[in-house]
């Protein structure tokens, strides 16, 4: 202390002192609680600590903290289990199909990846369409010359497992990555193509209305702000327009993100695995919307989750290691393989069980609780058709009648 | 909302100016204090031993600003630009934007410009702070040095956030872009050693202000501005050619 100066400068270097030290004890309170990236939190201690003020502090600050606003963007996801749930409704199945109706399909049977499918057989022109599309990173083949074609106005399931090559091959379609063979005729001009990963991040210190403004700016400046409400109308989040999107739940940003694909009234979505990392309650909500966005879009999803797919496409391609097993319309995969139904009847549905039984088209019954059976037919469209006959006949009345597995072994068939 | 205005909503609502005004206007308080105090500090530290520090100049106030801040500000500088400029660090928020902005170009330049803009103005208050402050402890500094030697530097910045821009359109993340943009910027000045190099390097222009305050002509530093004016632009071209070339 005596080695300090006399008079006011004393106080002033006293007083920066204690700034500093402040300053520290500030730094590491707050590193106790927050959340760190790149570095562990210890290292982030030593660094505010030991490298010279305050390029310490300006490097765990800027560097190293997670603002409030984005830690609920990098929660994680709930745990897969929670997405594998529910089944198709029995509508599904009856669904009018823009591009390929379940009962007559438009441009035919499913087509192996060999046939080159450069238009659709009803001779319109598909919307996208690829020839011998390949990727290789480095020594691994991520696609494998893909004839990938998605007719106009269809809802297109690409599905496959993990590291099929699902999001490399919606990433080329997007422009993000570029094929390492083979060419992409895309039927639309790029800025009327929109896309949505499948954790979808805005920066958080916009607002809902901003992000969607900033999308409508960039492809579609022509529209006026009313565009933005709509959009945000249309994915339900009209009330969180104004807040940060830092704050929001995944499905909120699952929603944003949709409502940043709408507001430019694009002609293609491509949308991958849209509904992976929610929770039940916001996977139906993002899958209604799909199904809302299908009458008038033609949209390509990935996804792993057999029972979206069912739900919402009409068309599908199945990818396994890189190569396109199947592609054609999802009644044709469904109808190409054994298919288990769940029929649930009001009555003493024993006659019922031996009569379906009997039947050709069935392959097995099983009964699974009073008034609750659970048949495998090698064909979907006559099950469909016969089963609520057989019920009548049996003087039973049918509370439901639902796919059980189809699409699961029709893929697993594929895969395998 | 277009892409400028959302650089400068991110400039401003992260508080990102804030860390480059702060620290220019810190040092530039600092600065002429610690060369006005600098004797009665070595003084008083000494003890026993006797010092004899030269009666401090105007100009001392500026260089001792220049001196604290040269460093620290180009890393505030890089650090901040690199938030901004490395648009795949965060892959998402990249997607979003370049499945929508048709050219790397039209992404990049709001970026740096907004990051440069705010640097160099970051530099001009950390100065007239400076400048200000000179004046009663010091003494009176000449005007055209001080506009000319401050513009210059400013140019440096200028060239300093188009390095970050290059690094961050070829590395993509956030950590290497901060590395790899320090490493070219402190390596630059070590060029300087060779003589003849020396009066080309934009690293040169740092500390302008100073020199043209104690008598070197403007024509010193003519050299380094131009192959600073040139380079900078060619550097964004090239952050452009990267980034767009780079995928996702």
């Amino acid at each position: 202390m005596d080695q300090l100066p006399d008079g006011p400068l004393r106080w002033v270097l006293l007083g920066a002192l204690a700034v500093l030290l402040l300053v520290y004890v500030l730094l590491l309170l707050d590193l106790r609680r927050a959340e760190v990236r790149h570095l562990p939190k210890w290292v982030w201690g030593l660094i505010i600590v030991l490298v010279t003020f305050p390029i310490g502090a300006l490097l765990y600050l800027v560097l190293g903290r997670i603002p409030a606003a984005e830690r609920a963007v990098a929660q994680p996801p709930p745990p897969r289990g929670e997405d594998r749930i529910g089944e198709a409704p029995p509508e599904v199945l009856d669904r009018p199909a823009p591009g390929a109706p379940a009962t007559e399909p438009t441009w035919g049977r499913g087509v192996s990846p060999a046939s080159g499918p450069g238009t659709t057989p009803s001779g319109s022109e598909p919307v996208i369409a690829t020839q011998a599309l390949s990727k290789r990173y480095g020594d691994t083949l991520a696609l494998d010359r893909i004839e990938l074609t998605v007719p106009r106005g269809a809802t297109y399931g690409l599905i496959g497992p993990n590291g099929a090559g699902k999001t490399t091959m919606l990433s080329i379609l997007a422009g993000l990555r570029r094929p390492s063979g083979g060419t992409l005729h895309l039927g639309v001009d790029r800025r009327r193509l929109a896309v949505l990963v499948d954790t979808p991040q805005f920066e958080p210190w916009l607002s809902a209305r901003e992000v969607v403004d900033l999308a409508r700016s960039l492809v579609a400046p022509e529209f006026g702000g009313a565009e933005v409400d709509r959009a945000l109308r249309e994915v339900g989040l009209a009330d969180a327009a104004d807040r940060r999107c830092g704050g929001f739940s995944r499905g909120m940003l699952q929603r944003l993100g949709l409502a940043t694909c709408l507001v430019g009234d694009p002609e293609v979505l491509l949308l991958d695995e849209p509904s992976s990392a929610l929770d039940p309650a916001g996977r139906r909500e993002v899958l209604d919307l799909i199904g809302r966005l299908a009458r008038t879009t033609t949209v390509v999803l990935s996804t792993h989750i057999l029972a979206d797919v069912q739900q919402v496409c009409d068309v599908v391609g199945v990818i396994d290691h890189g190569r396109l097993r199947y592609q054609g319309p999802l009644t044709d995969l469904l109808a190409r393989t054994c298919a288990a139904y769940s029929v649930h009847v009001r009555g003493d549905e024993r006659a019922f069980a031996t009569a379906l039984a009997a039947e050709p088209w069935v392959s097995e019954v099983e009964t699974l609780a009073p008034g609750r059976l659970r048949l495998v037919t090698a064909d979907a469209a006559d099950a469909e058709r016969r089963i609520p006959a057989l019920v009548a006949e049996h003087g039973l009345a049918l509370v439901s009648s639902v796919p059980a597995t189809d699409l699961e072994t029709a893929f697993l068939e594929l895969t395998r | 909302m277009s892409l400028w205005r959302l650089e400068i909503l991110r400039m401003v609502r992260t508080h990102r100016w804030t860390i480059l005004a702060g620290l220019y206007v810190f040092f530039g308080v600092l600065g002429p204090v610690g060369a006005r105090y600098l004797n009665e500090l070595v003084s008083n530290f000494a003890g026993d031993i006797t010092i004899i520090v030269p009666d401090p100049r105007p100009v001392d106030g500026i260089a001792q600003f220049l001196s604290n801040v040269t460093q620290l500000g180009v890393l505030a500088v890089v650090v901040v630009g690199a938030s901004a400029l490395a648009v795949d660090a965060r892959s998402e928020i990249a997607a979003f934007l370049r499945t929508r902005v048709p050219r790397s170009h039209d992404l990049l330049l709001p970026r740096y410009t907004v990051v440069a803009a705010t640097s160099m103005l970051a530099l001009v208050l950390g100065t007239g702070v400076a400048w200000v402050l000179t004046l009663p402890l010091l003494g009176e500094l000449a005007v055209g040095p001080m506009l000319l030697g401050t513009l210059l530097g400013a140019l440096y910045l200028a060239f300093a956030v188009a390095v970050v821009a290059v690094a961050g359109a070829w590395l993509g993340g956030l950590l290497p872009t901060v590395l790899a943009s320090l490493l070219v910027l402190l390596a630059l000045p070590v060029l300087g050693v060779v003589p003849q190099v020396q009066p080309w390097l934009p690293s040169h222009l740092v500390l302008a202000v100073v020199g043209l305050l104690e008598g070197e002509e403007p024509s010193a530093f003519l050299r380094a501005g131009a192959v600073t004016l040139v380079v900078t632009p060619a550097l964004l071209v090239l952050a452009g050619r990267l980034l767009g070339r780079r995928e996702l």
